[in-house]
């Protein structure tokens, strides 16, 4: 399925494939996200596949939240972005998220 | 439209011609680590785009050769000559199978188990179906660092698979670091930014590990310890050194810089050949247009029209130079076929022969190259097999046992020289003034030259082969490799001392498709005279024609000088003029004088075929299209020169019949 972003009350529901495709789409529309609202929230129980390059773009996202001393909230990493965070070798608390938590 | 097949084929005959030049070098003693890396990498390379194309059978053909090798490279196995010849073997029957397409070829499944028997034979193994993993049963702990490239995700790298692929060999944690990992104003999405390290437990030896990362090494670096001998885990920047297991698996901190990185691919792009035709085709069509407009611009007094017309005209022939320059090759890509034949044909005709090159950056049209690759061939089996003599028989005769053949490629400003020369025996000139008086082509009381006496093996149907071997063939001599050096508008010259050699030079030109002429009038007809074979122009006042020996001929700096009445061979009729000039060309060493009109001079030709119609025309070679319009025949010197050989009853012959 395509990459897609749903604003759902101020909750960004990612869906789809989180890969080196939509890496670039999903760069612009978090950094402009973040700029309009100065916070970050993400649902990613819709991510369908999740590659080296999407688990690298939410950890820049992560860092550049901490640098507004701000938090990024993840909810609900799908089984495609746990997969991916342990083939490759990234801890899933790297982007704030606990296991399969909310 | 694009065909990922056509792409993997190209690149797989890169591969083999790879191959073929690596297994060379290794049966010429070269044992170098390299060497191995290099030909294991090119056949594992083939074996997985092999499989992802659909090419089943060579995959699996080729999976064997590769274990082979991996044999080699861990130490087990020696890079002898008798592998580089299996080698060979192998790239020619995979060869074979490629081109079979990708259904296979069913005749070629005999041979290739035949090979892969011979392999298992040579490695002191035997043929399994499944991958066999090397005969180790010890454990090491490995610590790998993995830094890739990073361009590498935006070239479809992906570490995920490559872990997955680690993990197959054995339990590993992977560890990744994000430090270098910006933040999301500074991020370029599609770079890597990410690098790991792995501990891998295994027993599948350092070359298993390396072979994961294959196809990401070139720009990645990779490190890869042995920290421990130890089953347990070990901790990260450990890097005790504790006992190998082989002693023949270096430590891999000694292999941490990797193989000298290859010279960076110059940028090039592939062209089907036809297209550059076309090419050269528009621009030989644009120069003779242009011609015509400079010509009909000049009837007009214009500034205006004349500028641009002149600077059209420079403009073109930048561009023809240009053009032709791309057609042009190093003669190195076919000096390095001949490579693989002189070791086939030392082999089968049991002659132990050297061949030694110089001259591979000379270039040459594309053209003229793809022709000049069989006379070669032609000489060269020649060379080894009528010329070298046998290696006890050259020891017995104080010479070194190994016969030495030269091919040598060279500028000379208007052409190319390619030699081709050997250390045999020489010709033998009595025995050819012999056989030439058996067939009627001299007579016997000929008093010839040394050099005249060597051109008599050039005559159509000699040949002194004792026995027609297998390689020289029937009657593929002398005259054929004439016949096709004169296509190509070149010369050829033998010299030769008896019991020290002989050497066979081949002059050509640069280009085929626009050489320099001279252009020349009789009546309103007008003829091009190549310029490179122009030696010189006289007058002919009518009243000095002489006839000797029942030829025309004029007195040129008291040496007599045949020459051709073109008029009288054309049957142009017409008015001669008082003075006539006479053009004087020379073909290898012989000149001919060339009567006509008018010289008018220098212009740049481009030539047009004939047509089917008059391919066998015997001296004209080819026409052009001048600037008013008509039509100018190119004159073809070789058939001039013959010409001017026959006796005057011939000459009233204008057309030679087919051959």
């Amino acid at each position: 399925m395509q990459f897609q972003i749903r604003k759902e009350n101020r909750i960004l529901r990612c869906e789809g494939n989180l890969d080196i495709r939509s890496v670039e789409e999903l760069h612009t529309l978090l950094s402009e996200w973040f700029n309009r609202n100065g916070q970050l929230t993400l649902d990613l129980s819709a991510v369908e596949s999740c590659d080296t390059a999407g688990l690298q773009l939410l950890y820049s996202a992560r860092k550049q939240i901490a640098r507004a001393s701000k938090q990024m909230e993840v909810h609900a990493p799908s089984a495609a972005i746990e997969k991916a965070a342990l083939t490759l070798g990234i801890p899933l608390e790297a982007f704030g998220m606990g296991v399969s938590g909310v | 439209m694009y065909n990922p097949i056509e792409t993997f084929l190209q690149e797989a005959e890169d591969l083999l011609i790879e191959i073929e030049s690596a297994a060379l070098e290794m049966s010429n003693g070269d044992t170098s680590p390299e060497r191995t890396n290099r030909l294991f990498r090119a056949f594992h390379t083939i074996k997985g785009s092999g499989a992802m194309f659909g090419f089943d059978q060579v995959a699996d053909f080729t999976h064997h050769v590769e274990s082979t090798l991996d044999a080699v490279r861990s130490g087990s196995l020696a890079p002898t000559a008798q592998l580089a010849s299996l080698l060979l073997l192998a790239k020619d029957h995979i060869k074979l199978l490629l081109s079979a397409g990708q259904s296979g070829d069913p005749a070629g499944i005999e041979t290739g188990r035949k090979l892969i028997d011979d392999f298992h034979a040579l490695a002191g193994t035997v043929a399994t179906e499944t991958e066999t993993l090397p005969d180790m049963t010890e454990e090491v702990s490995w610590e790998i660092e993995f830094r890739p490239a990073p361009n590498l995700l935006s070239c479809g790298g992906n570490p995920a698979l490559l872990f997955r692929d680690l993990a197959k060999l054995g339990p590993c944690e992977v560890r990744a670091h994000l430090d270098d990992v910006p933040a999301l104003g500074d991020i370029q999405p599609d770079l890597c930014y990410l690098w790991w390290t792995i501990t891998l437990r295994t027993s599948a030896g350092e070359n298993a590990i390396r072979d994961v990362f294959i196809f990401v090494e070139d720009e990645s670096q990779i490190d890869i310890k042995a920290p421990a001998f130890v089953m347990a885990p070990v901790s990260t920047g450990e890097t005790a050194t504790a006992a190998v297991p082989r002693a023949n698996t270096p430590l891999s901190s000694e292999q941490a810089s990797q193989a000298p990185k290859p010279t960076a691919k110059e940028a090039t792009v592939r062209v089907p050949a036809n297209r550059l035709d076309r090419l050269v085709g528009l621009v030989g069509e644009l120069v003779m247009n242009q011609s015509r407009l400079a010509q009909a611009a000049s009837k007009f007094d214009s500034a205006e029209l004349a500028l641009p017309v002149e600077e059209i005209e420079r403009l073109v022939a930048e561009l023809r130079d240009d053009v032709l320059s791309i057609r042009m090759m190093q003669i190195g890509t076919i000096f390095g076929r001949f490579r693989r034949l002189v070791h086939d044909l030392s082999q089968e005709l049991g002659k132990e022969v050297e061949l030694k090159t110089e001259g591979e950056e000379t270039e040459l049209d594309k053209s003229i190259l793809d022709q000049l690759a069989e006379p070669l061939v032609h000489l060269l089996r020649n060379s080894i097999d009528h010329g070298i003599e046998p290696a006890a028989q050259r020891v017995a005769q104080g010479k070194p046992r190994y016969g030495t053949i030269s091919l040598d490629a060279s500028h000379t400003g208007s052409g190319v020289v390619v030699t081709v020369e050997d250390d045999g025996r020489g010709l033998d000139g009595t025995a050819i003034q012999r056989k030439a008086v058996e067939k009627g082509l001299i007579p016997a009381d000929a008093n010839l030259s040394d050099k005249e006496v060597f051109n008599l093996i050039l005559l159509p149907g000699f040949s002194t082969a004792q026995a027609i071997t297998s390689v020289s063939g029937r009657g593929v001599g002398m005259d054929v490799v004439k016949k096709q050096i004169d296509a190509l508008r070149g010369s050829l010259v033998l010299a030769s001392e008896p019991g020290k050699g002989t050497r066979i030079s081949l002059t050509l030109p640069l280009t085929l498709a626009i050489i320099d002429g001279l252009l020349v009038e009789i009546g309103s007809d007008q003829f091009i005279i190549p310029m490179n074979a122009v030696m010189e122009n006289v007058e002919l006042p009518g009243a000095d024609r002489l006839r000797g020996n029942g030829r025309n001929v004029i007195a040129v700096r008291q040496e007599l000088v045949p020459y051709i009445d073109l008029r009288e061979v054309y049957q142009l009729g017409g008015e001669r003029p008082p003075i006539e000039k006479i053009v004087i060309v020379q073909q290898e060493e012989q000149r001919v004088g060339l009567v006509v009109d008018r010289v008018i001079g220098a212009h740049q030709t481009v030539i047009q075929a004939l047509g089917r119609f008059f391919r066998d025309i015997d001296i004209v070679s080819g026409s052009t299209v001048m600037g008013d319009g008509r039509v100018a025949l190119i004159l073809d010197i070789p058939g001039v020169v013959r010409r001017a050989n026959q006796s005057p009853d011939d000459s009233a012959t204008t057309y030679r019949s087919a051959a």
